[in-house]
Formats: C-alpha cells, structure tokens, sequence
C-alpha cells in the first residue's frame, strides 16, 4: 500500500528544522516519503482493518515534521511510523464509515486499565509503551498500527466510532480536532461571566471558540487571529471580538479595564487558551491574564524560553490540555451543559454529537493525494498566509470513488 | 503700508504652479485651468505698544463690566484661567501674549493685594503641558513665583473633588466647572482668539469643564448642527457653550473675559514664500523652496519634525478687548474676521486643503492619521460661513503623508480609538453611541491624563465628531500621498498624485468639475455666498 512514512533520521529531522526557517520557499518534507509498505497485520481479533477517506494534517504533525517539537515525547513514538490521527475511514469488516479516536490507552494495547483509563482519561494513559503494540501515544505515532495517511490501518475496536449518516466526511475529519478543542474548554472551569481570550486561530483555535460559544457561553470571546479568513471564521463561530497578535494587549486591558503596570494590566482575561504554545505566546498569554486566572496550553509546546515571574507573582495557573477522554463532573455543571443532560461526559462523544451542528466541516479548505504531499504539507504549513484552515490527505482513491458514486446516487 | 486683503484667484495657463502644505513639507502643483485658489489677507499691522493697550483694555472694560482693578480687593479670591498649547499654532515667538497679558493683571492684583491668586491652564481634556510648554506661555517670572508654590494647576476634568456641580441650562446641560474657578470671586480668563471658534462663553464652560459637561456639546448631533463653527450664530457648539455661560452668571460665577487677537504673520522670515503669492515670490523665495524642499525630502521624518516643532510663529496681536463675556467676544470675532475673511462666490464640485504638520492637538507631537482628518474635515473644511466651499456631495481632496504613526504618550487612547473602534466603524454617530462610553470612563486613560502628558481618553472620538459635518456633507475624501493603510482604515482614498485625486474625484461630482484650493495656512474663513 502507498504510506507516507517517517523515519527516524536525526539528519533528516535536522534539515527539516533548517528548512522550516525558510518554510515560504521549502517544504517540510524531509522527515517524510512517500513509500510502497505491506499492509499491518492485526495483532488480535479487537483489531480492525480500516481505509482512510479523510486524514488530516495537526498542527502537531507540522511541528514534528519541522524538527520543531521537543524530542521528550521519543520513547512514546515507534519509528517508522505513519503520520495521521485525524481520521475518518471505513472499516473493512462491516464497511461501515468510522471515526478513530487516536489516543493509544491501555484498553487498545490489551493491558489491565491503568488508574487513569480506568477513569476514562485515556489522555493520561501511564502505559503508552507496553502491551500488543509498539510505542506510540497515537495512531499516526505507532510503527504497529500505521496512520491515517496511508491507504490502510489499524484501530482497535475500542477506538472506532460509527458515524451516523447525516455527518459528512468534512465535519468528520474535524472530530478528533474537536474533542481535543472540548477538552481544551473544559480543562479549567469557566463561568460565564468570564472574559476568555484564545490565542491563535488555527484549526484548534477556531475549534476551541466554536466549543466555548457552544458549551459555556462565556461573557466576551475575544479571539486573537493573523490572517483575513481566521478572523471571518472565528466571527462566525461566536468570537465576540477578533484582534491581531500586536493588538491583544490594549484590547484586553481597555476590555478589562486595567491599568497597566510594568507591561502587565492590573487585572485581565479570567481565562486564556493559548492555541500556538510558542515561547512569545506563552509570554503574551501571561501578560494580558488576570491575577489567579488560568492559562491553558491548547497547542503543543517544544522547549520554550519565558520569564515566569508574572506567572509566580500573580498566581496563574498554567494548564496543558492534551487529546480527550472522561471530563470532570465539576466543569460539566456549567453553562448550556448543565441543561444538556443527555450528552456523555467525554469530550470525543460530545465532538460526535456538536461536530455537524458546528458545522466544523467548514474549516476544510484543502484536500491532497498522498502523491501530493509536498505541496499539502507546503499549504498545511504556511496555512494562515495561503488562505487554509484544515489540510488533509485522501488516501484511498477506492474510498474516494465509492463516495462519489454515492454522492451521485 | 496697508495690508492686502484675501484674494481668488482664477487659474489661467499662465499661472505658476501652487503651493501646497504637505506635513513636514511642501510641494508645488499645478492647478486646471479654471481653478480657483483663495490667499488669506496679508499680516495686519500689529499694536505697535502692546503692554500699553493690555493695560488700558483692562482699564477701559467693554460692556456691563468694572474696570479689572475695581473688581478686586485685598481679601479676594482670584483665579486666572489661560489657554493651554494648544493655542496660538504655531506657538509663538516669546514674549507670548499670555505672559505680556497674565503679568499685567498680576501688577492690578499686586497694586490691590490680592494674595489668593491661582493659576490655571485651561485644558478642558487636552494634555497637561510641559514645563518648558508653561514657562513659554506664562514667562519665568511668572512660572517661577507660582509654580513652586502649588499655584499653578493644570485643570483637571477627573478630579472629582475639584469639580464643582453648577447646575443644569434650560436644556437640560449639566455645568460643571472647577471647583477654585467656581468658587472664586473673579475669574479672569485669557484668551488667544486664533480663530472665531475660539473664546466667548466657550472659554469657561469648555476650557475648565468636566466630561460630564462637555459631552453635551462635543457630541455628533451638535457637530452636525454647526455650520460652521466660525460662524458663531449658527453653531450649536456656541449655543450650548452660550446657555452654560449665561447659567454660570446666573448663579454669581464672575468672569472678566479678556480677549486677544493675532494677525497673520505666522511663519519666520526664512520661510516667508509660504505666506506669498506664488506670482510675486522673488529669486530669494524660490531658491529657498527649493533648498529647503530638496532637504525635507531626504531628511528622516523625525528630525523634520523635529526642525518644524522648533518654528516659533513672528504673530503680533492686533487686538485686545476685555470685560463682560458677550460684548468683548463681539468685538473680537468682528477682528478675526478683518484678519481673516475672504469673499467668495459660490461652491466648487471639489476642494483642496495642503495640510501642514500642526493642529492643535500635536503641538511638539505627531499629526497621528486622526488628526490629519480632523484638521482636514474638522478645522480647514468648516472655514466657511454661509456655506461650505465644497457643494454637497463634492469631493475633498487633503494632501498630507498620513503616516500610521501615534505619539503614546500624548495620544494613547487614539491608538486604541484607531485600531479598535474604526477598524469597526467609521460612523460617528454609531461610534459615540458604542464606544465613546467605555473610552471616556477608562481607568488607564484617566491615569494618563491626570498624571502624564496624555490627552483623555475620550479626546479621539471629539477628533472623529469634528469630521462629522463634512463627512455628512462630501461625497467622498481623498488623501494625496497618504499611507495605504491608514488612509483605508479613515475610510478615504488615497492617490499618489494631486492630478490622480482629480481623476478619482471625477466619479462623483463628474468630468470638467470645478476645484477650489484653499491656500492656507495662513489662516483665512471663506465667505461663501
């Protein structure tokens, strides 16, 4: 089958990271190639064959692919390995069209549950290198499961949600970005008369308002965005107000009405996701939240660089949010959840069930073949300036076809 | 030698090109032929003894009012209230008449002895100013004997214990004015009367007013309702300003309203091509356009400024009239206007205004692309009385370089104001009623204000008001040689030339229009019949 594989080459990733310097004129394609591999093998019956329709590109999978992530999370990853864990495919056995749930727990790796996947935060598996599979914290990071941009993979029975019909294969292929935008929300209770600013409008920033407008309804949404189309979307998808990077000081401080002391506002926004997690993102994020407000790093974070006194000296409370899982009861009571009492306390179910009524889909903007991948991942990765949201492969020209012909039909 | 008045000049083939301001700068344009160009009036000859004519205006009031030395007594309490920087532009050669004026009444107060004696610079919500900005305006001698002693203020429009409440005017007003002031028993106010829309009741009732009080006419609908400022009786900003006024003498408020009048000598004799008509300027001005153009454009936008903000302006008074508000305020708009009028006849399809690198509200500061709108539309566009130079749904073309450029410390809240609120809306009316509030009352801005050097937080919005009329009025505005991005963001065109503005202007008001070119400043009202 065709995969686009990574390897683990300190050469390759290197000339990645020089690359990416230079990322309007080269592409960060180094890490990568385009390769015939055999097919996975399941490991055991809970395994399940599926062929990729849609499989998007993270912010994550650039920052990976650029040399730009911290080499820390290494003994999670099994090389070589087939990038992809936003994906919504068909398994082959039923061919029914799933979604995957990414994150490889205990449950996916047959192991006893550990105390967090017992609980159901699987986002906080303890045993992300043990078990039937190699390490690896995702699909699309495990040399034993393949990703999602390829033409085949594997997803354990527990990872595989059966779409309904009436969600298309675009709002599907936001769904695990979805989860980990609900999961972003929900990491630090908000109330809603809360100001709340989000920082970067990427995919998961733009995910991160649309679950905030839907689930909390804060006070003021007040979206941080470089580029025209970000703006327009985070507008639409319930922003209050959409600054630019240099302008988000004065606009908290004058929202807030704070005075300003030292380059810090006397108070600020109650709670800020950081949907970039640069060393000048995280700076900026404490500067403009209030005394004993909440930081919560939606992006991923490589090694950063920033002067933590105001985080000490204002008592903020800087939080990682990682994937999805089990949410906590406390943060569920608040705003429109607490009237939507059918819907499950686990944020990739809630991703499910918002997905077509966000119309998430919408942030699809570009689809390539795997053949295409170097000017998919050019596009994926100057996605703000070229007018992109959400790049993804489709990997299978088979699935394509079959989905076409039921369009027509 | 008597002075010229203003003259129109009609644009033939034979006409030499026209000067126009543009920031810190100039440059020469050639007008259509058929144009019109209008010249203010030469400079009048000054008071040739100015300390004497001080002294005999206070001796000799005008109207219902003593002479000053018989409204005061040893035991008073005597307040004089002065015009801030913003006054005369620009600023002018020392000694200035603030000083000349303020020395005189503190003699009478001394013969007296008067020893409650306060000054205050009356600010209203401009900036407080400088050290060096005070001892220009008042002299050492004067800065030195009260400003050490805590008896020079600057008003302060957010001192809430340093207000005092007045009373509503029959239209419902709110008057609220420095406490000191309201509570003395003679205020003495000093006035440079550059232009007709300064002085009069509004010296009072604006320059020492809190917010409360000034935003029931520095407002939208009052700006809509003035045609023009500088014609007093149909300007609703004097109206109010006049209601307030009468109210504070109503309720036992003093005032010994003293007024004078510059003329328009108002730039060195190095520069005097920019006060000539370009036909008579001699080997001598043309050499020295020449010179000092080629050496603008290749200096660093900073140090020109730099240059222009150490311009002291040659003015010399040619009036002075003090006593009871209304009657000296007569008198001295009567005198502005013999400096200042030109009589023309009829609108032009299109108007152009050179402007220059000061207003009143960039004194030793950046004329940020608020102000380029204000000067043009706010101040140069309402240089009418009868009607507007410009018909309705004509065009404006401004030449300046409009750089997307913000003094912090003066001008804070108008880099929020530009960023944040007409990024949203260039409306006025929406834009008073969505977010002059929050501005207005804003901690950080009060902050500045009352501590810095920073104009209030509500001062943009006054700025984008002023444009309100013109902005009803045109059909279009169009900045030549202005930034891209700051001109979009004002909501005008922008064109790179003078003759590419005509061609742009053409799809409003149409082909062949008609284009007046006010050559100011120097400054001059157009009277259009």
């Amino acid at each position: 089958m065709k995969a686009l594989v990574v390897e683990k080459s300190l050469t390759k990733f290197g000339a990645a990271k020089v690359s990416s310097v230079f990322k309007d004129i080269v592409n960060p394609h180094f890490a990568l190639r385009l390769s015939q591999i055999p097919e996975k093998k399941r490991p055991n019956e809970n395994w399940v064959e599926v062929e990729p329709i849609l499989s998007g590109i993270c912010g994550s999978d650039i920052s990976m692919l650029t040399g730009n992530s911290s080499r820390a999370l290494e003994e999670f990853v099994s090389f070589p390995f087939v990038p992809g864990h936003e994906i919504v495919g068909i398994r082959r056995d039923t061919n029914k069209r799933v979604v995957i749930e990414a994150v490889l727990g205990c449950r996916t790796r047959g192991l006893e549950l550990c105390n967090n996947c017992s609980k159901g935060f699987i986002d906080n598996c303890l045993r992300l290198n043990e078990g039937d599979i190699k390490a690896g914290l995702q699909t699309g990071y495990c040399n034993s499961t393949s990703g999602g941009w390829s033409e085949q993979l594997l997803a354990h029975e527990s990872q595989l949600h059966e779409l309904p019909e009436d969600i298309t294969n675009s709002d599907a292929v936001l769904i695990e970005p979805l989860a980990c935008a609900i999961h972003t929300v929900l990491r630090t209770p908000i109330l809603a008369s809360d100001r709340v600013v989000v920082y970067g409008c990427g995919t998961l920033g733009l995910l991160t308002i649309s679950a905030l407008k839907s689930l909390i309804n804060p006070k003021e949404i007040i979206a941080v965005a470089k580029y025209p189309l970000q703006k327009e979307i985070a507008l639409r998808f319930g922003a209050d107000q959409v600054v630019s990077p240099d302008r988000v000081g004065p606009s908290v401080r004058r929202l807030t009405r704070s005075t300003v002391i030292g380059g810090t506002l006397s108070s600020g926004s109650d709670v800020v996701f950081d949907c970039i997690a640069s060393s000048s993102s995280i700076a900026e994020c404490i500067k403009i939240t209030r005394p004993k407000g909440s930081i919560v790093l939606a992006g991923m974070p490589g090694n950063v660089k920033i002067d933590l006194t105001f985080l000490w000296q204002r008592e903020i409370n800087l939080l990682g949010a990682y994937t999805y899982g089990n949410e906590s009861i406390d943060h569920l009571k608040i705003g429109v959840l607490d009237k939507q009492s059918n819907l499950k306390p686990n944020s990739f179910d809630l991703a499910i069930e918002l997905a077509p009524k966000l119309k998430v889909g919408t942030l699809l903007t570009h689809t390539y073949d795997l053949a295409h991948y170097k000017e998919a991942l050019d596009i994926a990765l100057n996605s703000g300036s070229k007018g992109a949201i959400k790049v993804a492969f489709k990997p299978n020209l088979k699935q394509r076809l079959k989905t076409k012909k039921e369009e027509i039909n | 030698m008597t002075q010229r008045p203003g003259f129109v000049l009609d644009v033939d083939r034979s006409t030499p090109p026209t000067l126009f301001w543009h920031g810190e700068g100039w440059k020469l344009e050639k007008l259509p032929v058929g144009s019109r160009v209008i010249y203010a009036p030469e400079p009048k000859s000054p008071i040739k003894d100015p300390s004497r004519a001080i002294y005999e205006a206070l001796e000799n009031p005008i109207g219902d009012s003593k002479p000053l030395k018989d409204l005061m007594f040893s035991d008073m309490k005597l307040t004089i209230a002065f015009d801030d920087i913003s006054l005369p532009l620009p600023p002018m050669q020392a000694p200035d008449i603030r000083q000349r004026v303020i020395e005189t009444v503190l003699e009478i107060a001394a013969e007296v002895g008067v020893e409650d004696v306060v000054l205050i610079a009356a600010l209203a919500l401009h900036r407080r100013m400088t050290e060096p900005e005070l001892r220009h305006a008042l002299g050492n001698r004067v800065f030195d004997a009260f400003n050490p002693h805590g008896l020079l203020l600057q008003h302060d429009a957010e001192d809430l214990d340093g207000l005092e409440y007045i009373g509503k005017t029959e239209k419902g007003e709110d008057v609220e004015i420095s406490k000191r002031a309201a509570t003395s028993d003679l205020i003495v106010y000093v006035n440079i009367n550059l232009v007709a829309m300064d002085g009069g009741h509004k010296s009072v009732a604006t320059g020492l007013a809190s917010y409360k009080s000034l935003k029931h006419h520095h407002n939208v609908a009052t700006m809509l309702a003035s045609k023009s400022f500088m014609d007093q009786h149909k300007s609703e900003l004097h109206s109010s300003n006049w209601r307030m006024g009468r109210l504070l003498k109503k309720e036992g408020i003093k005032i010994f309203q003293i007024e004078t009048t510059l003329n328009n000598n108002t730039f060195p004799s190095q520069f005097r091509f920019l006060e000539k008509r370009e036909w008579e300027w001699d080997l001598r001005d043309r050499a020295t356009y020449l010179s000092s153009k080629k050496a603008l454009d290749n200096l660093p936008s900073n140090l020109k400024r730099s240059i222009f903000n150490s311009i002291n302006s040659p003015h010399k008074m040619t009036s002075i009239q003090a006593g009871e508000v209304e009657e000296v305020h007569k008198i001295t708009t009567e005198n502005v206007y013999a400096q200042q009028m030109v009589s023309i006849e009829g609108q032009s399809d299109i108007v152009s205004f050179g402007l220059p690198y000061i207003s009143p509200y960039n004194v030793n500061s950046v004329l940020n692309p608020i102000l380029v709108a204000c000067l043009g539309l706010g101040y140069f566009f309402n240089l009418y009385r009868g009607k507007p130079l410009v018909r309705e749904g004509g065009v404006v073309i401004l030449s300046h370089p409009t750089p997307y450029e913000f003094n912090p410390v003066h001008h804070p809240s108008y880099i929020d104001f530009f960023e944040d609120v007409l990024s949203v809306s260039t409306d006025p009316l929406y834009i008073q009623e969505n977010f002059e509030e929050s501005f207005a009352t804003d901690p950080w801005y009060r902050h500045l204000y009352r501590t810095g050097n920073a104009y209030h937080g509500v001062h943009p919005f006054y700025m984008w008001y002023w444009c309100a009329h013109a902005l009803e009025h045109v059909g279009k505005v169009i900045i030549v040689g202005g930034d891209v991005r700051a001109v979009k963001r004002l909501g005008f065109q922008r064109a790179s030339t003078f003759r590419d503005a005509l061609e742009m202007a053409q799809d409003t008001v149409g082909s062949n229009p008609s284009l007046t070119h006010f050559h100011i400043p120097p400054l001059a009202i157009a009277d259009v019949s």
